[in-house]
């Protein structure tokens, strides 16, 4: 109870520093007196990246114990592996079957994060929501060579194709704690952010075709089997620089 | 100022809890295996189009075998259709067909592609020692694409109903000819084979003097004369199904009109009014002509309807007059003959021939370009459930198939239209042709369960059939597994026989399993049955109680496995 009653009071406390601080106008020490001794700047852009892509932030930090970041961030997989060499599709030889790989993982996404530092230090907790619009993670794998059975020859075509489709809700709500501020104490600062959006159960689709399309019905069981795995892990370093 | 700095001091340890069981929460979010119970199924798709063809004796039913019968199968290519070299075995070979208890399972290439409507066929000569040979055809459709055959041969030495032989040995004079004229009738006994055909019998004549040409045309010059006659009963269904070439033949020779040129002689189908087969042989080499002609006479059954005038036939109806030619599978029209009354009071159609064939008397006409649908309604049978049926169209009044594609083991539901294609349109006095429905219960004919008003080429015929409620539906669910890969499965097609427990009777077809799924109304719970299934060149047997509704049903595939090796 009483982790919410202080929730609720630095809830209301921005509009109260705000004001403090438009009174104070620029004067450096009006605002090193609000927020204490533990903050100088209010503003704050970053770089982040880590599990689920890089971006960039903007950071508002309301007071010594709270602040809100906007963060948008990126994740193309597909470009990640093109840029070490593996540009998809591509044919890889897998216990001697040849086969073409096509992976898809785009994992754009938008967050809005509030950071709640009890210490009045770095060390925060966060709460927020993640917008993923248009996320996909897709991957395929077709033989590519043919078998023979009598005077039959079945194609790549008719072998068909083994993958996967996950699309993540569009609103995820994100939890998590991490350290550093939403505008860095000094002019640059760092920041690690360490948390998880809950997805909800996962519902990916088993994708197949030709010979093996009966894979498909099996999207229920793997559902069911994933339906724990409704967290999706964040680990994200951040480098920011104080605006003002 | 609103915080003190050390405002939260005290709880920072349970921040630290929340934290740590926030981290334990996401490993153990995943704690259990994302592929359990999942596997890579596997529809080898092998042949879109299968057929089970059985080869039967025509009387007692019984399945004629390699072995015991010299069961001879070949393929030949019909011209429009598919090579021959299409048909497979089940293991995709086209060669070596396996035939196990008379049953052969053979499929289409993958890459024979038929559309909507089209007719598809493949002809097959089959010998059997002590059989009548036999041509036939298998015809394939899009909307058949599992099939039941039935081909009954003939062993003229004991022929079913409806047919009469006759085999006969005749001792020739010098240079292979006929000393005096010889006779032989299917109605004399005496000569060997026997009666069968009561209705129906026919006489050969052979005039003194006659010398018998091989294929070649050349004069065999033997002593030993084999006369083989076999009569055929228009009215018997026995004795129709080996009508050669079928009563929609794939184009026939010399059809009246335009010079025997005609552009729709592919479009021909046949209405018999009594067909006979004639072979001789010399020394054992087949005879193919004479040098002289040879007297054919046929009975005609006085209860034959005449399809242009709807009436039985009379003295002076003119009967078309037909013959076939084995080695290009063709009928060619010959001339008209007439019905006329011999001394015994029986009717009969008379003509001479120079060469030897099937002989047949057959009214025809023009067959229909528009689908005939059946609409069968069965009130009895619940929504999502269905039944075999077999179904034929016949000519209104008899029991003679319009078509051998309009006979076939239907699976159908309650309300479903079934399309028949190619079936008679007019006959040559320009009148449409008459046609019936008779439903019969699956798989053999005994009962006939419904027969339909008459209709016609292009409509749509409702026909409902009265039966109990059947049982509830028993389903069975076929995996099948290798036992050196365990990620891959099969969903296995293959036909399934089945017959009472205490049964000592031929198994009997209970339907095709596709892609490992199969339901049944024609098993009651409580019973014990034996089951027999064909897959790859193997039997599968197994005895069952029915004692639940759902059945899953695991097979180790064997040297399946070694052809689809999974990842």
């Amino acid at each position: 109870m009483t982790l919410w009653i202080g929730l609720t009071l630095l809830v209301l406390s921005p509009i109260q520093g705000q004001s403090q601080e438009v009174s104070a106008g620029s004067n450096s020490n009006t605002k090193d007196k609000a927020f204490g001794s533990t903050s100088t700047h209010l503003l704050g852009i970053g770089l982040h990246g880590g599990l689920i892509g890089v971006g960039a932030d903007l950071g508002y930090q309301i007071n010594p114990m709270l602040g809100v970041r906007a963060k948008y961030s990126a994740l193309h997989v597909d470009a990640i592996l093109g840029a070490v060499g593996y540009e998809m599709p591509k044919e890889l030889n897998f216990s001697g079957a040849n086969l073409l790989v096509d992976v898809t993982a785009k994992l754009d996404h938008a967050d809005l994060i509030v950071d709640f530092h009890p210490f009045r230090n770095a060390f925060r907790l966060s709460a927020g929501l993640g917008i993923f619009s248009g996320n996909q993670i897709k991957v395929t794998a077709t033989i590519l060579d043919s078998i023979e059975f009598g005077q039959i020859k079945f194609t790549s075509d008719d072998i068909g194709s083994l993958g996967l489709n996950w699309v993540l809700n569009t609103v995820n709500p994100y939890v998590g704690l991490g350290f550093g501020r939403a505008a860095p104490k000094n002019r640059i600062g760092c920041g690690l952010d360490l948390g998880a959006y809950y997805i909800g159960p996962p519902k990916p689709e088993i994708l197949a075709t030709g010979m093996v399309k009966r894979t498909s019905e099996q999207s229920a069981t793997l559902q069911e089997n994933l339906k724990g795995f409704q967290w999706l892990p964040v680990l994200s370093f951040r480098l920011a620089v104080a605006l003002f | 100022m609103l915080y003190s700095k050390n405002m939260f001091k005290p709880i920072r340890p349970l921040v630290y809890a929340l934290t740590t069981t926030l981290a334990l929460f996401l490993l153990g979010s995943c704690n259990k295996n994302p592929l359990s119970g999942l596997s890579i199924v596997i529809d080898p798709q092998l042949m879109e189009y299968t057929a089970m063809v059985e080869i039967l004796d025509a009387k007692d039913r019984e399945a004629l075998s390699v072995l015991g019968d010299n069961l001879q199968i070949t393929f030949e290519s019909v011209p429009g259709s598919f090579p021959a070299s299409e048909v497979l075995n089940s293991n995709g070979e086209n060669e070596d067909y396996d035939i196990i208890d008379g049953r052969m399972s053979i499929g289409l290439h993958p890459r024979v592609s038929i559309a909507p409507g089209e007719i598809k066929a493949v002809m097959m000569r089959i010998t059997a020692d002590g059989y009548q040979d036999k041509t036939t055809y298998l015809y394939f459709q899009q909307s058949l694409k599992s099939q039941n055959a039935f081909i009954s041969m003939i062993n003229l030495e004991a022929p079913p109903s409806g047919v009469g032989t006759s085999d006969t040995s005749i001792a020739l004079g010098s240079g292979g000819t006929t000393s005096t004229a010889v006779v032989v009738t299917t109605a004399n006994f005496g000569t060997g084979g026997g009666g069968g055909n009561t209705n129906q019998d026919v006489e050969i004549t052979i005039p003194a003097a006659t010398q018998f040409k091989n294929d070649a045309g050349v004069v065999v010059p033997g002593t030993d004369l084999k006369v083989q006659v076999a009569s055929f009963d228009a009215r018997d269904s026995n004795a129709l199904v080996n009508f050669p070439g079928g009563f929609s033949p794939n184009g026939v020779l010399n059809l009246p009109g335009s010079g025997g040129n005609r552009s729709d002689s592919n479009k021909v189908y046949f209405q018999t009014g009594g067909f006979t087969a004639v072979d001789m042989t010399v020394n054992n080499e087949p005879i193919r002509s004479f040098n002289q002609p040879i007297n054919v006479s046929v009975d005609v059954d006085s209860l034959t309807i005449n399809p242009n005038t709807g009436n039985p036939v009379q003295v002076g109806d003119s009967l078309p007059i037909w013959s076939y030619d084995n080695q290009t599978a063709k009928w060619s029209y010959e001339r008209v003959g007439v019905i006329a009354r011999d001394n015994s009071g029986k009717m009969k159609v008379d003509f001479l021939t120079t060469h030897l064939s099937w002989f047949n008397l057959d009214w025809y006409g023009i067959r229909c370009e528009s689908p005939t649908r059946l609409q069968v309604n069965i009130p009895t049978l619940p929504t999502g459930v269905k039944q075999y049926f077999w179904i034929e169209i016949v000519h209104a009044g008899t029991n003679q198939l319009v078509t051998e594609w309009a006979a076939a083991n239907n699976l159908i539901g309650n309300g479903e239209i079934i399309d028949f294609f190619s079936v008679p349109f007019r006959n040559t006095a320009n009148q449409l042709v008459n046609m019936q429905a008779k439903i019969y219960r699956s798989p053999s004919k005994t009962e006939l369960l419904a027969t339909s008003a008459n209709f016609n080429c292009g409509m749509t015929q409702l026909v409902t059939i009265n039966i109990p409620a059947p049982p509830p539906p028993i389903t069975l669910d076929v995996t099948g597994v290798c036992a050196n890969n365990p990620l891959v499965q099969f969903r296995p097609d293959f036909p399934l026989y089945y017959k009472a427990a205490n049964s000592t009777g031929p198994y009997d077809y209970l339907g095709f399993v596709n892609n490992g799924a199969f339901s049944t109304t024609s098993l009651n719970v409580g019973s014990t049955y034996k089951f027999r299934s064909y897959f790859n060149g193997q039997t599968i047997d197994s005895t069952m109680t029915i004692n639940q509704t759902n059945f899953n049903y695991t097979i180790e595939m064997g040297s399946y496995c070694d052809q689809f090796q999974g990842p």
